[in-house]
């Protein structure tokens, strides 16, 4: 079997790519596989700009193609961007594709290498991007979606159902996502898979980083991700001052992650350009992860925490997360601030608590989204579908 | 009781626990309003619509929320002048801040009477809903302890090969629902028939590939009309109540392009009766429709080359048939 992943940037940036790219170096390792990865040379999603060299280059058995930018995200887009969100059900598909255009990261170079290949099966991920959006129209029939895709007003875009609708197939992470497109849009009886995301844990860790951020003698909880208002991070910055002005608990909290918003940082941590080393090290030493977002399509962070040994705390309106909580027993969840006071107060000062939230999440984690019980889901998918 | 049995229970009591002190605290206004709603404001703005559960009493309770203005205008400043200033212009308009955040809180409450009246009258109609349910049907619960450890489920193996040939050359994807076990779908599969299956239950089909887990009428509800090849109905024509049955069969028709090819595999009534308790028999209202009443379900719907083939122990029976 041969098949290609197209995504827009190849790195530890980045949920959905990550997790593609740590998808995509599993298979290839399988005998009988023929495994290729397409993406630009840019790692930022803001700029898009090129910052990886062209070519081909090799890990373990992953090829990784990666192709320059023509155009990233340009001055047009914001403008686009609220035309498209005031009101989806109303733009025109001519404005929705420039939208797409100027969302980026558009590449001559990749689409035609992907229309050229010869794979069985081409999987795209996540859905919002150009390379998805434009290539897989041109490669339909082989064209398996990874939307990767919360509750957003892009969702409901007509060029997105058009997408959807005349792709080979759908692998959704998890069931909240693919009850979410299915309500969405009339595609239930396409091909689909409720695969989720492996956890690529370290071979190595960072503790230095501890000592360099003043955490090594401090208690702490934590928050990995984008620092934006769409993902709760205003919302949970404001809980958490409140949280100490009413509370006693001796814990701080550290957000890791690069800001796009400010944050007056005299009640967080806040701790950005951390390496991936650094970012294991940090949840292996907090008490508990939190994660505010309310927009989430998987949140590889909980499964992250999980296997690093620490329980979570997650939005109870986030379908996604509640539900993997619940199923895990390996944390809690608040609707709102008086929930997200008694719970943080519960983490942190119950032991026993904690450590059985964190074994129940950790179990859930190998029993379900294990490599091996994933690949074999993905394979097994492929082969069904090709 | 095993250790994972108390860790579930343990976790059932926190989770209880920290819902019960949220509102324990937030009973007892330990939390000022004016704090919560500043709060609430930034937490829920990202939050999407379809996940808020009490849509019609969220959306009040936001609108209240919003409605209260305090007159109280904060007085932090960097500068101690400053302070001072906004402290004396505070008490020297009070009055007059007061006047106008009644009269705005006033139209919040005037906006909010309605759609409490509609929150009512909403609420009321789904409790006579429930209250016509309950007369319809025995309830999912008494339905389930009335089951326990009986099979009224149709065995499938021997039809695989009439099923696979049946839909060999349908255009379009065949829906097999609702599934109690994977066998049917891999039979169909192996048949060469591109099938997939939606299961209400988990357990035994977890892993199978192209298989939605979900109650066959939500999947059939978000779907397309004229999207499926044909289907398959088991599952629901065994234990369903005749309106589960008659509704499933409907929504299958609209779902389907003309010229599909279906199928409806049942239970024999009468091996439906033997299986089960005279108790169950008495209150359970769903049970097994004669295969003449499908065939007179599907000639009525225009459906041609109706045929009926019974399992070789009589059990069940398979009806297969062409739409228009």
């Amino acid at each position: 079997m041969k098949v290609d992943f197209v995504i827009p940037r190849y790195g530890p940036v980045g949920g959905a790519e990550n997790a593609v790219g740590a998808l995509a170096r599993r298979v290839a390792e399988v005998s009988g596989w023929q495994v290729s990865l397409h993406a630009t040379c840019a790692t930022s999603s803001i700029s898009w700009a090129n910052e990886e060299p062209a070519g081909v280059q090799r890990y373990g058995s992953l090829a990784v193609n990666r192709y320059l930018v023509d155009s990233g995200r340009t001055d047009v887009w914001s403008s686009l961007d609220d035309r498209v969100q005031s009101g989806t059900a109303s733009v025109d598909p001519a404005i929705q594709d420039e939208f797409f255009f100027h969302q980026g990261p558009v590449s001559s170079d990749l689409a035609n290498a992907v229309e050229a290949s010869d794979a069985d099966l081409i999987f795209f991920a996540p859905y919002l991007f150009w390379p998805t959006m434009a290539v897989a129209p041109l490669v339909a029939d082989r064209a398996v979606i990874i939307p990767a895709a919360h509750d957003e007003p892009f969702l409901r875009l007509s060029r997105v159902r058009d997408l959807l609708e005349t792709s080979r197939g759908l692998v959704y992470g998890s069931r909240s996502e693919q009850r979410l497109l299915q309500r969405t849009h009339p595609i239930g009886h396409l091909p689909s898979t409720v695969l989720g995301w492996g956890i690529e844990s370290p071979s190595i860790t960072d503790p230095e980083i501890l000592e360099a951020l003043g955490l090594a003698n401090q208690p702490y909880a934590i928050c990995v991700g984008r620092i934006e208002h769409a993902k709760g991070a205003v919302g949970l910055v404001d809980f958490w001052r409140t949280l100490k002005s009413r509370s006693v608990i001796d814990h701080q909290l550290v957000l890791v992650g690069s800001p796009s918003i400010e944050i007056d940082d005299d009640d967080v941590l806040i701790a950005s350009d951390v390496s991936d080393e650094g970012k294991w090290s940090l949840l292996e030493n907090a008490d508990f992860l939190i994660n505010p977002s309310a927009l989430e399509s998987f949140s590889l962070v909980l499964f992250e925490a999980w296997t690093a040994g620490i329980p979570v705390l997650v939005n109870a309106h986030c379908e996604t997360t509640r539900t993997h909580v619940a199923e895990a027993q390996g944390g809690l969840w608040y609707s709102d601030y008086p929930e997200f006071e008694i719970a943080v107060e519960r983490l942190a000062s119950d032991a026993r608590t904690r450590d059985l939230m964190a074994k129940n999440g950790k179990l859930y984690t190998e029993a379900t989204y294990g490599w091996d019980t994933l690949v074999r889901r993905f394979m097994d998918f492929c082969e069904h579908v090709a | 009781m095993s250790d994972s049995e108390s860790d579930a229970n343990y976790f059932k009591e926190v989770v209880a626990e920290i819902e019960a002190e949220a509102q324990r605290r937030s009973s007892s206004g330990e939390y000022p309003r004016a704090l919560l709603r500043s709060l609430d404001e930034e937490f829920r703005r990202w939050i999407p619509d379809a996940s808020l559960e009490n849509g019609v009493e969220d959306t009040i309770r936001s609108i209240e929320a919003a409605a209260y203005v305090d007159p109280a205008v904060p007085t932090s400043s960097k500068s101690p002048l400053g302070r001072c200033v906004k402290w004396a212009v505070r008490r020297l308009t009070y009055f007059y801040h007061r006047h106008v955040t009644q009269q705005i809180t006033a139209l919040g409450i005037h906006i909010t009477r309605p759609l409490r009246l509609l929150d009512a009258s909403l609420k009321s109609v789904n409790r006579r809903l429930s209250a016509l349910e309950d007369r319809l049907d025995v309830d999912a619960a008494a339905r389930s302890e009335l089951l326990v450890g009986i099979s009224i489920s149709s065995s499938f193996d021997e039809f695989s090969e009439v099923l696979g040939q049946h839909f060999n050359h349908v255009s379009g994807r065949v829906l097999v629902g609702d599934l109690p076990n994977a066998q049917l779908l891999k039979s169909l599969r192996n048949e060469g028939v591109d099938a997939y299956g939606v299961a209400s239950s988990d357990t035994p089909i977890q892993e199978t590939v192209d298989v939605r887990h979900e109650h066959l009428f939500d999947h059939l509800g978000d779907l397309a009309n004229q999207s499926l090849g044909g289907f398959i109905l088991c599952g629901i024509p065994d234990y369903g109540s005749v309106n589960e049955q008659l509704r499933a069969l409907r929504l299958l028709l609209l779902r389907s392009k003309p010229g599909a090819s279906v199928a409806v595999i049942v239970l024999h009534p009468e091996t439906w009766r033997k299986r089960l308790s005279p108790v169950a028999t008495d209150l359970l209202h769903g049970r097994p429709m004669h295969t003449e009443t499908w065939s007179y379900l599907l000639s009525r719907e225009g459906a041609s080359n109706i045929r009926v083939a019974e399992s070789s122990d009589s059990s069940c029976c398979l009806i297969t048939a062409s739409l228009l």
